[in-house]
């Protein structure tokens, strides 16, 4: 078997293994189908173009998931895209009331990802490694390069947040939240 | 206090610090007992409702081919500057492209026929569950009418401009009658589905974007057959087909197997 088809099957081997979990941790990222698909794509070939220098048995995820992170961090810096994600999350909880039924329910199906949107970047990130790649704080903390105590922090105020959020989507009359960690 | 169990439930099940904590639980008192269960619960469904997503079906497939057009080991530069030569003949490149394509688009069409794909097997099979399911649990409408332009408007309304399309009701035959419509999630999206009635028997029809499941925009129309394993299922007919023009939407009729008539008069938009 040459070099490049040995590349090939390990390569192959990590799509088979990792390419539905990335893709989830990725929707559940950036709220969005299509975005997703491209960052795991990204993800892939980045993967593939440095796969000979990932020799670490047993770590093929973590370093997919952390070209996942990279990249998605690259793609924040594209403001437009970020504006678009809130313009639509907002839109969906700001419609007029006549059809307060209708919206309930599509409300209801995308909660999670709404709640999720509205957390920002660090927050949202941080608690899906904990909550979806199924880091220990202690490793998600090394992974971001941040004190333990502030991963408890993040992903103790996210959960706070998304509590929040759920409250409000069943409860429409309730007033503002005073959230500070949304966008 | 609460903080304190939320902190110990997000330890590994083999931290030593969490391995105390639960032997001491045994001797604590019942409102420790209850709030530690309840934060266990609130992590494990957090956990569950996030998997709760499905990739598109051809993702696999594409990532396996993203090899082909990339070489190993050839990583971009950190800065993705491009050389001028190189960005000269892209140019270069992208002005013959062009050219070429405004000059086809003027011209006469060949007259070569074009054989529509048939749209993925896995892909239909989950369009048929999905549908029959919500055909099946007749879900509420959220605008009971059988006027089409007063249901049109209403779901129009509704969904504003989530859908790359219009929303849109068939012409359908005179003896199907319009009971309404409701704008529901199906696949990744948004979806609209009208429920009608012939001869005492329903029919439910429904609209979204291909997006919703990666379907082709353009796909033979089928009558897919639901499989031996979903016979329960045997006793519906779908159809399905794509959106004039160009595939921008694809439609799901759904009607029973055993009537007279043929359900698939609402396919003929």
């Amino acid at each position: 078997m040459s070099g490049r088809d040995s590349l090939r099957v390990r390569y192959e081997a990590l799509v088979q293994a990792h390419a539905v979990d990335l893709h989830r941790f990725a929707y559940r990222l950036t709220g969005k189908m299509d975005a997703a698909q491209d960052l795991v794509q990204e993800t892939f070939l980045e993967a593939w173009r440095s796969i000979g220098s990932q020799s670490e048995p047993g770590k093929e995820l973590a370093w997919l998931f952390s070209i996942l992170r990279h990249r998605w961090a690259h793609q924040r810096r594209d403001s437009s895209r970020r504006i678009q994600t809130r313009d639509d999350s907002e839109q969906l909880h700001q419609q007029p009331s006549p059809e307060a039924a209708v919206l309930d329910r599509m409300i209801h199906t995308e909660r999670l990802q709404s709640a999720l949107d509205a957390l920002d970047p660090p927050f949202r990130e941080t608690f899906l490694m904990v909550f979806m790649q199924g880091l220990t704080c202690k490793e998600t903390a090394d992974a971001l390069g941040v004190p333990l105590g502030t991963v408890l922090s993040r992903v103790s105020r996210a959960k706070e947040a998304m509590r929040k959020s759920f409250r409000k989507g069943k409860q429409r009359s309730a007033s503002p939240s005073s959230e500070t960690m949304g966008k | 206090m609460l903080a304190r169990l939320q902190e110990l439930a997000l330890m590994p099940t083999d931290d030593p610090e969490r391995m105390r904590f639960v032997a001491e639980l045994v001797s604590a008192d019942e409102e420790t007992r209850a709030c530690w269960a309840a934060v266990l619960e609130e992590d494990n469904a957090l956990r569950i409702a996030l998997q709760r997503t499905e990739p598109p079906v051809d993702l696999l497939e594409k990532l396996q081919k993203l090899p082909d057009a990339n070489t190993a080991g050839k990583k971009r530069s950190a800065s993705f500057s491009i050389p001028w030569p190189v960005a000269a003949a892209a140019v270069l490149g992208v002005l013959a492209i062009g050219g070429y394509l405004i000059w086809n688009v003027y011209q006469p069409p060949k007259g070569h026929f074009v054989q529509l794909p048939k749209a993925p097997a896995e892909i239909v099979g989950r369009i048929t569950s999905l549908t029959i399911a919500d055909y099946l649990a007749a879900p509420p409408l959220d605008v009971a009418s059988s006027d089409p332009k007063t249901v049109t408007a209403s779901l129009q309304a509704r969904v504003g401009d989530k859908m790359p399309f219009p929303v849109i009701l068939p012409a359908a035959p005179t003896d199907f009658h319009l009971q309404g419509g409701s704008i529901l999630t199906l696949g990744s999206g948004l979806a609209v589905y009208t429920a009608w009635m012939h001869n005492g028997h329903r029919y439910a029809l429904f609209q979204f974007p291909p997006a919703n499941f990666s379907m082709p925009k353009e796909f033979m129309r089928e009558e897919p057959q639901p499989s031996p394993a979903q016979s329960a299922l045997a006793t519906y007919r779908l159809a399905l087909w794509p959106g004039k023009p160009g595939g921008i939407c694809t439609w799901v009729a759904i009607g029973e197997r055993s009537t007279d008539h043929d359900p698939f008069s609402l396919s003929t938009y």
